[in-house]
């Protein structure tokens, strides 16, 4: 099964079998990933699932739709190139050992 | 565990047969309070849809793309029988007004129109849009403040200090005319009464009279103001709306206005004197709000949590749904009962104590899902504003005796009055 790591900002990392077509978001849910809030239950419209994916995951990943752009855009926590929101990464077997960061505070 | 659910709606427990109807009509929080002891998370509301009052369940259904907005064609049809059942008459007619108004509000749209239209409104109140606003909404606070505290004497926290203070937010962001915030204000008290669970025909034709009036003010001074150009956010939502090619999108900027920032009128001032009730009511956390302002975050979520003010929303199945083993069919009513949610004592430890300290975690006082309000980020602002002027250490709030309860027979959760004296107090 592919597994994601997600880094905490005071470097903790907590390693996740997600399986292929589940989010991160999800996986990070399910397994009391600090950080990781999903206030709106993965419809891109919260930005409380924000995380900065390792740039070299970043070609492997679908561009952001028009909402998560509108979201990502719009959130007070700093934001940069590699910010994603978690709800609209699912996993695959290509994402298999892809590294988030979890920001500070979520919003 | 709240228990397992039974395969078929027609097995869920009748609230009726659990709850006298006038019990919960004075106070639905009691009474779902007193569910939660019998292990009750869903119930069939006795009027053909379900009630649901878990945290649990209410999340995973609000999740459900399938359990969507209600038509307006089912509201109207229910408020009429509302009417009905409570006086025995017919509704009055002539409730065109009232009809579109809700038909332009996003919480009745579906699919496509759904989407577009919410992201028009949403895109505008994303975090750091919001707090673009937040200086305006400190001056406008400070000059109610300073109007209420020149006057002297009890005033009322809802109808004095928190009612003017967003009406007049809103009314300057949306470029309506000072002179109108006072009449918008008076309109949206008014229409408070469509969410009354037994209306009367006065209570009917007062909705209908003031929606209509409602409708045509802001409508009118908002295009008003669009066309004179110099308003930002008008523009950006206009811009927004005209790019919607979609049949029944609100037919102009008024209308998209009027419909959906009705909540941002009435519902925060509700939400904001809600809040600051009560932590005014509880001396030791007023304090340390005051020795800690930057706890006004938790003050507000707090207060919301337990006085959320819209109290209930009704969604509709749209097809068949399926949770936990339970079947709910296509076309059924579904109420959520966001409130009742809140104090579920499986999500909640002591839920229904006031404590400043809870670990972060949602509440459903905004609904859930893609369906979560818009809004809540504006509220949030505002609400902690009020909360931070309220315990600063030059202001001084005391809540006067009687204690309020409840305004009964109602989705909005409010206090009849909340009387106050506000005085301003020299530094030391
Ligand atoms: C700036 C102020 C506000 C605005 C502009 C606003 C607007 C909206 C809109 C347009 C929706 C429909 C969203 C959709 O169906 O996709 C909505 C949903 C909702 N709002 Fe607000 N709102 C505001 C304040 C509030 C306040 C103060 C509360 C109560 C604390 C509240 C509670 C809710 C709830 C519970 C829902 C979900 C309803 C449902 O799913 O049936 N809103 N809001
Ligand atoms: S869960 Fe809300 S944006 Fe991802």
């Amino acid at each position: 099964m592919p597994a994601a790591r997600f880094v905490g900002v005071d470097g903790t990392e907590v390693l996740l079998d997600v399986p292929a077509g589940q989010t991160l978001r999800q996986a990070a849910l399910d397994n009391l990933v600090p950080g990781i809030i999903g206030e709106c239950g993965g419809f891109a419209t919260c930005g409380t699932c924000h995380v900065v994916v390792d740039e070299r995951f970043r070609p492997l990943l679908p561009a952001p739709s028009e909402d998560e752009e509108i979201v990502l855009e719009g959130l007070l926590t700093p934001v940069t190139a590699t910010s994603r929101l978690a709800c609209q990464i699912a996993m695959t077997d290509e994402l298999d050992g892809i590294t988030v960061h979890v920001p500070e505070s979520q919003g | 565990m709240g228990g397992s659910l039974p395969r078929s709606v027609d097995d869920l427990p009748l609230l009726p047969d659990l709850v006298a109807p006038q019990a919960w009509s004075a106070d639905l929080v009691a009474a779902s309070d007193g569910l939660f002891e019998r292990g009750v998370r869903v119930l069939r509301d006795g009027e053909g849809g379900l009630l649901v009052i878990g945290d649990a369940v209410m999340r995973a259904l609000a999740q459900d793309p399938a359990v969507g907005g209600t038509p307006v064609e089912f509201l109207t049809g229910r408020a009429g029988d509302r009417v009905r059942r409570a006086t025995g008459a017919a509704p009055p007619s002539g409730a065109a007004a009232f009809d579109a108004f809700l038909r332009n509000q996003v919480f009745t749209m579906n699919a496509a129109l759904h989407v577009a239209v919410r992201r028009v409104v949403a895109r505008h109140l994303v975090p750091r849009a919001v707090l673009g606003m937040a200086g305006h909404a400190e001056r406008v606070l400070v000059g109610v403040l300073d109007e209420v505290t020149r006057v002297g004497g009890v005033v009322d926290l809802e109808r004095d200090v928190a009612g003017p203070y967003v009406t007049r937010f809103w009314t300057d962001q949306l470029g309506v005319p000072a002179g109108a915030a006072l009449r918008v204000q008076q309109l949206v008290h008014e229409m408070n009464r469509m969410f009354l669970f037994a209306p009367t025909l006065e209570d009917r034709a007062r909705v209908l009279a003031a929606t209509e009036e409602y409708l045509e003010l802001v409508g009118r001074t908002v295009a008003m103001a669009w066309e004179r150009g110099d308003n930002a956010l008008l523009g950006h939502l206009a811009r927004g709306l005209d790019g919607i090619d979609l049949p029944g999108a609100p037919p102009d900027l008024g209308a998209l206005v009027a419909a959906n920032f009705f909540d941002g009128f009435h519902t925060v001032a509700v939400a904001v004197a809600n809040a600051a009730r009560c932590l005014l009511a509880d001396a030791p956390a007023a304090e340390r709000v005051r020795r800690a302002p930057s706890l006004v975050a938790a003050a507000f979520t707090e207060g919301a949590r337990l006085t959320a003010p819209l109290m209930l929303t009704t969604r509709m199945a749209l097809g068949d749904v399926e949770h936990a083993g339970l079947r709910i069919p296509a076309g059924t009513p579904i109420t959520m009962a966001w409130i009742a949610a809140n104090r579920d004592p499986e999500a909640y430890d002591e839920p229904g104590g006031y404590r400043l300290d809870r670990p972060p975690r949602l509440g459903t006082t905004f609904g859930g899902g893609a369906r979560i309000c818009p809004g809540r980020g504006a509220t949030r602002m505002l609400g902690e504003v009020a909360l931070r002027a309220l315990t600063a250490t030059s202001v001084q709030v005391r809540l006067e005796s009687p204690q309020p309860g409840w305004v009964p027979g109602s989705a909005i959760r409010r206090h009849p009055a909340i009387p106050v004296v506000v005085r301003r107090v020299a530094a030391a």
